[in-house]
């Protein structure tokens, strides 16, 4: 791999990156006095903004890092995270959930819980949500550690606590309304930072056709067809002829139904900045106006990736081999040297990016990193001080207090982190394990919350007994199954093996499956057998007690109304999905 | 909304933009690809950065107006 030394403006665009995320934390600090200010952004930000900051918390480190390396392994079929994984579950939170979220004047997702079932079920949410929280901001540090360390040789824990502390100063100073604000800004920084890079990598390779001709030669080499790697639909009927490993229908159940509906529609994380608009109509548009970025981002994050590939398979050898712990390159089954994919658009930024965009770029992944750590923090220390301090420790104080708990917690929260990173330092699949649990948590909650908005006689001894079915129906299939290729272990098959998936996508998109379907079946179940709660307690909280939430908007602007920007979104992706069959 | 977010978006664009110029026009010089493309996409990101200012700073005013009962631009047409 290239190694570049960075120059004098490398570090002052970074040094002015931080100069600005740090005053935009100062400046936006006078205005926090309350609680609901530090919690909840003031319940005043316009709906673009929220939007913005909607999309950028999703875009941490992991994402670009990350999606940048499965565009590499598996080509334009990761698309599929986006237009079929994202946008329709985006479209459905902001027609159907937000009015719920919103009009309930619920502050947190576990505290919708608490007033839709009870007291159990939210606990239960928000102690999972916490150490998820925790753990997934740790181990984006230590990968964005790990990342600076192999590229620039800098120090690992300088780096990690360096931007930590960044973080930890703004969101302490301004709470979520900081961290909204940081976040638009690191949108933009991001986009600037990676759009060159992609520009330089097609020119580099021909445009779209000659990368089309370069990954089918790659394709056919490795027994696929020519279009397995630039055609995202086409090879999904079978297993064995797309580099995913997975058919449409597991596709679309596993990822395009359960994992995102029960990521988009039930994690805090995001659905946070749309509680923060100013108004029910602005957090309806929320996931709408950042569905438009998100439907584009492939061409942004991904195509990266799979011209780094491009490159290496016509023998650029431009992403690096995977080492082994005596840092020798890991060899496949096949005596081939098998590639470390995570690399792939790090090494595109050395490879095509001088001095000075260099700068700008690392300051892309940086932003990226502090967006998505800024938003596991906010909503950490949201949910530990409604749901757990003020819920279980203390009840009753001023609000001052528990303004100053939301601070505290925002310093716990970030040394937590710290000590996760730390933790993920010493396994080496500490990623797949949390993808993992992701799918325990997030799949069986969407089941609880479309049973509790939809169904009304669904009860809280349902949502809770088929919470925990679903983790442990998860678990149960974890265990008894393996990804081609794996040894029993943190990859399953620990109670025995009686299925081996073709790759460990199809295991997790399988293993949602199960533990969604448990989980809807187990609290139907036990909610026939007990008693509901009357429907005068309801009136806000599910579907068929709450005014339509649409009934106003005939007074909207035709452009502003969710229902048009909806049928837009979802055109437009159907589009993208049909040129890139 | 305390402050118009555009605002240090546009601080932050304009001062990147002209230190990617600067380097890419000044110290590498135009006859260099690197050179260029630093200076080509500085601009970029300056002229954004610019406009995105101008937006900030005429929404901040309006605002600054209909909060302190003045009229604004739009109310003299």
């Amino acid at each position: 791999m290239k190694t570049t030394g960075l120059a004098f403006v490398d570090y002052a665009i970074i040094a002015v990156y931080f100069l600005f995320v740090l005053g935009v934390g100062w400046l936006v600090r006078r205005s926090v006095h309350t609680s609901k200010d530090f919690f909840e952004a003031g319940r005043r930000t316009p709906a673009w903004v929220a939007g913005l900051a909607f999309v950028s918390a999703n875009l941490g480190a992991q994402e670009v890092i990350g999606m940048g390396a499965s565009g590499a392994k598996y080509g334009i079929a990761t698309a599929h995270f986006y237009w079929v994984g994202a946008i329709p579950a985006m479209v459905f939170v902001a027609l159907f959930m937000m009015p719920f979220y919103y009009g309930s004047r619920a502050r947190s997702v576990p505290e919708y819980l608490r007033l839709r079932f009870d007291e159990k079920t939210r606990a239960f949410n928000a102690g999972s949500f916490a150490v998820m929280t925790v753990f997934s901001s740790g181990v984006s540090m230590y990968a964005m550690g790990k990342l600076f360390n192999l590229l620039l040789g800098w120090d690992m824990d300088a780096s990690m606590l360096a931007a930590a502390a960044v973080v930890l100063a703004y969101t302490t100073l301004g709470g979520l309304t900081s961290a909204i604000y940081n976040e638009v800004l690191q949108f933009c920084l991001i986009v600037a930072g990676l759009l060159p890079l992609v520009f330089l990598g097609l020119r580099d390779v021909g445009g779209w056709n000659g990368l089309t001709a370069k990954l089918a030669h790659a394709a056919t080499a490795q027994g696929y067809p020519a279009g397995a790697y630039t055609q995202a639909w086409r090879h999904l009927g079978d297993p064995s002829q797309n580099p995913v490993g997975v058919e449409w229908l597991g596709l679309v159940m596993g990822l395009g139904f359960v994992l995102s509906f029960g990521y988009w529609c039930t994690d805090f994380l995001v659905v946070q900045r749309a509680m923060a608009a100013d108004s029910t109509t602005a957090a309806r548009r929320t996931p709408l106006i950042a569905a438009v970025p998100k439907m584009l981002f492939p061409a942004l994050v991904i195509l990266p990736g799979m011209i780094a590939f491009a490159l290496s398979a016509s023998g650029g050898a431009l992403i690096p081999p995977k080492l082994t712990a005596a840092l020798q390159p890991l060899l496949d089954a096949h005596g081939r040297q098998v590639l470390d994919y995570d690399l792939a658009t790090p090494s595109m930024l050395l490879h095509y990016f001088p001095n000075g965009m260099l700068g700008l770029g690392l300051t892309a992944l940086l932003a990226s990193f502090m967006s998505g750590m800024a938003g596991n923090v906010t909503a950490f220390n949201t949910v530990w001080t409604y749901d757990i301090y003020q819920s279980y420790i203390r009840r009753g104080a001023s609000d001052a207090h528990y303004l100053w708990v939301g601070r505290v917690a925002t310093v716990g929260g970030v040394l937590l982190s710290i000590g996760a990173a730390y933790v993920a330092r010493s396994f080496n699949n500490i990623m797949d394990v949390l993808q993992l649990v992701f799918a325990f948590v997030n799949a069986p909650l969407f089941a609880t919350f479309a049973l509790g908005m939809f169904w009304r006689r669904t009860t809280g001894h349902g949502a809770f007994v088929g919470l925990v079915s679903g983790t442990v129906a998860a678990a149960i299939h974890h265990g008894l199954t393996l990804p081609a290729g794996a040894v029993p272990g943190v990859k399953g098959g620990y109670f025995g093996v009686i299925h081996v998936f073709p790759s460990e996508l199809a295991q997790t998109f399988w293993t949602a499956i199960a533990a969604f379907t448990t989980c809807a079946l187990v609290t139907t179940l036990v909610t026939l057998v007990t008693r509901p709660r009357p429907d005068a307690e309801l009136r806000g909280l599910v579907y068929s007690l709450t005014p339509r939430a649409g009934s106003t908007d005939s007074q909207l602007t035709w452009y502003h109304r969710p229902a048009v920007l909806a049928a837009f979104v979802l055109g437009a992706t159907l589009v993208l999905n049909v040129i890139f069959w | 909304m305390p402050l118009d977010v555009r605002l240090p978006i546009s601080g932050l664009f304009v001062a990147v933009g002209l230190l990617l110029l600067g380097y890419g026009a000044g110290v590498e010089g135009l006859g260099t690809s690197s050179g260029e493309l630093n200076t080509i996409w500085g601009g970029v990101m300056l002229i954004f950065g610019v406009m995105l200012g101008y937006y900030g700073v005429r929404t901040e005013r309006r605002s600054r107006a209909i909060a302190e009962g003045r009229p604004t631009n739009s109310d003299l047409k």
